[in-house]
């Protein structure tokens, strides 16, 4: 459960933060090490299939507390615009 | 209608469609691309397909006027409601393609003499019109387009390419080509992409046809054992000249047009696994019920078992997947056969994968990876396995039978 000052700070977040927040659990999910920036995309991470996809998005569901609609994870091009997504959900909370 | 007057229409309707996405714009732009869509595909893909063309269309069109209703009163509700716009496409495919009460073509409706066939044979395409609707729904939905007008959904729904194999091109893709800042698709790789296509689908194709269960196997003469593989390698070379040569035509027709289209094959015959292949088969199938089944359904499968059991939540969710496909290809014990091996081929890499993962460690499984001779292997062994499975996709319960029958002789 996330406390609700961790709320209030997450809502004020920008996209590095995110991609900060990621970088960790990017670390937890993938055995070889991913460096994140807004351009990287799945295509770019061998070890980034079907499996290590969902394990990821249940992940980042957690420790941001949102939950993202069907399709809109897919139809993002890079980690950048994954963290632009992410925002927008806390936001509208 | 003859091949040269057939070749005039579609270089009339092409060269029409990108006069007016070049040099018009607005709503009258809308306007005529949707009436130029509709009469093309009355012309080309019901009229020149079924002799109750009149039928078909009257039900395409209220069809599709329903659809975009349900997709103007919901799609940008907020909680449950989009998914009734979402739905709408799929329970019209559902009721058309397996439900026994809507499933008939009643004579006196569609004008025949005698007994008709099913709607789905008279609505040529409607399982790609489902899959293409319900995705708008959802990009509509998730934000990353603006719910279309009538004119805009029109031009979508009936754009003639596309309309009776697929590629499932997204909507997002396709207003590509309505945008100022569009790049443009040049006419000598669009042609070239026809006439590929073209060879694959009419030379290539017509020449492992010869070979296959209908032309070879099922001729009512006895047959030796080695016929049922060389015709299992020729249906499957001849289903990806058939299959992926008209998409060819079709991305090229529409590259010409200015119409960017998905791509839907990328070299499946080397794909070194089954998930590697579904990733290189109808690649806009699979990326369709990986947005709209895979990943939400072993999101929450993996939310009720627990992080340490993804690996099972997405082995059952493979498992779904390709029964739904397996039966989305037809009504019949031999396409929920076929959906059952294609599950079993990826569900077997899946588990696989993780135990070379956990055997080899990283390095080892980088170098399995990167053998040579294990990539013939798999790629050999992929092959096969795909085309054996093709068996239940190719043949009827009945033309099993004979089959089984005329090797035993």
């Amino acid at each position: 459960m996330v406390s609700l000052q961790e709320k209030c700070r997450m809502s004020e977040m920008n996209q590095t933060e995110v991609i900060a927040k990621l970088q960790g659990i990017f670390d937890m999910v993938f055995l070889d090490p991913v460096v994140l920036t807004p351009a990287v995309s799945a295509k770019d991470v061998p070890e980034w299939d079907s499996l290590t996809h969902i394990s990821l998005m249940v992940a980042v569901e957690k420790a941001f507390s949102v939950r993202f609609r069907v399709g809109e994870v897919e139809a993002t091009r890079n980690v950048g615009e994954f963290a632009d997504l992410i925002l927008k959900r806390i936001q509208e909370k | 209608m003859n091949v040269l007057e057939f070749v005039l229409e579609i270089f009339i309707y092409i060269v029409a469609s990108r006069m007016l996405l070049r040099w018009l714009d607005g709503t009258l732009r809308e306007f005529l691309y949707a009436t130029l869509n509709v009469a093309a595909t009355y012309r080309f893909c019901l009229y020149a397909q079924s002799d109750h063309f009149n039928a078909a269309f009257a039900a395409y069109l209220a069809l599709i006027l329903v659809q975009y209703l349900a997709l103007f009163l919901f799609s940008e509700q907020t909680d449950w409601k989009p998914w009734l716009a979402f739905l709408t496409p799929i329970l019209f495919l559902v009721a058309v393609r397996y439900i026994p009460l809507c499933m008939e073509a009643k004579p006196e409706i569609v004008g025949a003499e005698g007994p008709g066939l099913t709607w789905s044979a008279y609505l040529v395409g409607i399982s790609y019109m489902a899959f293409r609707s319900s995705h708008l729904v959802l990009e509509v939905r998730n934000g990353i387009i603006k719910k279309p007008g009538l004119w805009e959904y029109l031009g979508f729904c009936f754009f003639t390419p596309t309309m009776t194999l697929g590629p499932i091109n997204p909507y997002s893709n396709y207003r590509k080509a309505f945008k100022a800042e569009r790049t443009e698709i040049p006419a000598s790789d669009a042609l070239m992409r026809i006439l590929v296509g073209l060879v694959k689908y009419q030379f290539l194709g017509n020449i492992c046809n010869r070979l296959t269960y209908e032309g070879f196997l099922l001729n009512e003469h006895p047959h030796h054992w080695i016929d049922l593989p060389v015709a299992a390698v020729f249906y499957y070379l001849y289903l990806y000249c058939n299959f992926s040569g008209f998409c060819d035509m079709a991305i090229g027709a529409a590259g010409l047009m200015g119409v960017p289209v998905a791509e839907n094959f990328d070299n499946p015959l080397a794909a070194r696994n089954m998930k590697e292949f579904w990733n290189c088969w109808h690649i806009t199938l699979s990326g369709y019920m990986r947005d709209v089944v895979f990943a939400p359904l072993s999101k929450y499968l993996t939310r009720i078992l627990g992080p340490n059991n993804v690996n099972h939540a997405v082995g059952i969710t493979i498992t779904a997947v390709f029964l739904l496909i397996g039966t989305w290809h037809g009504v019949g014990w031999n396409y929920f056969a076929f959906g059952v091996l294609q599950a079993l081929g990826v569900v077997t890499v899946h588990y696989y994968t993780i135990g070379l993962k956990k055997w080899l460690g990283r390095e080892g499984f980088r170098a399995y990876n990167e053998s040579w001779l294990i990539r013939v292997a798999a790629v050999t062994g992929t092959f096969c396995y795909f085309a054996a499975s093709l068996f239940f996709f190719a043949n009827t319960v009945p033309e099993i039978k004979a089959i089984y029958c005329s090797l035993r002789q």
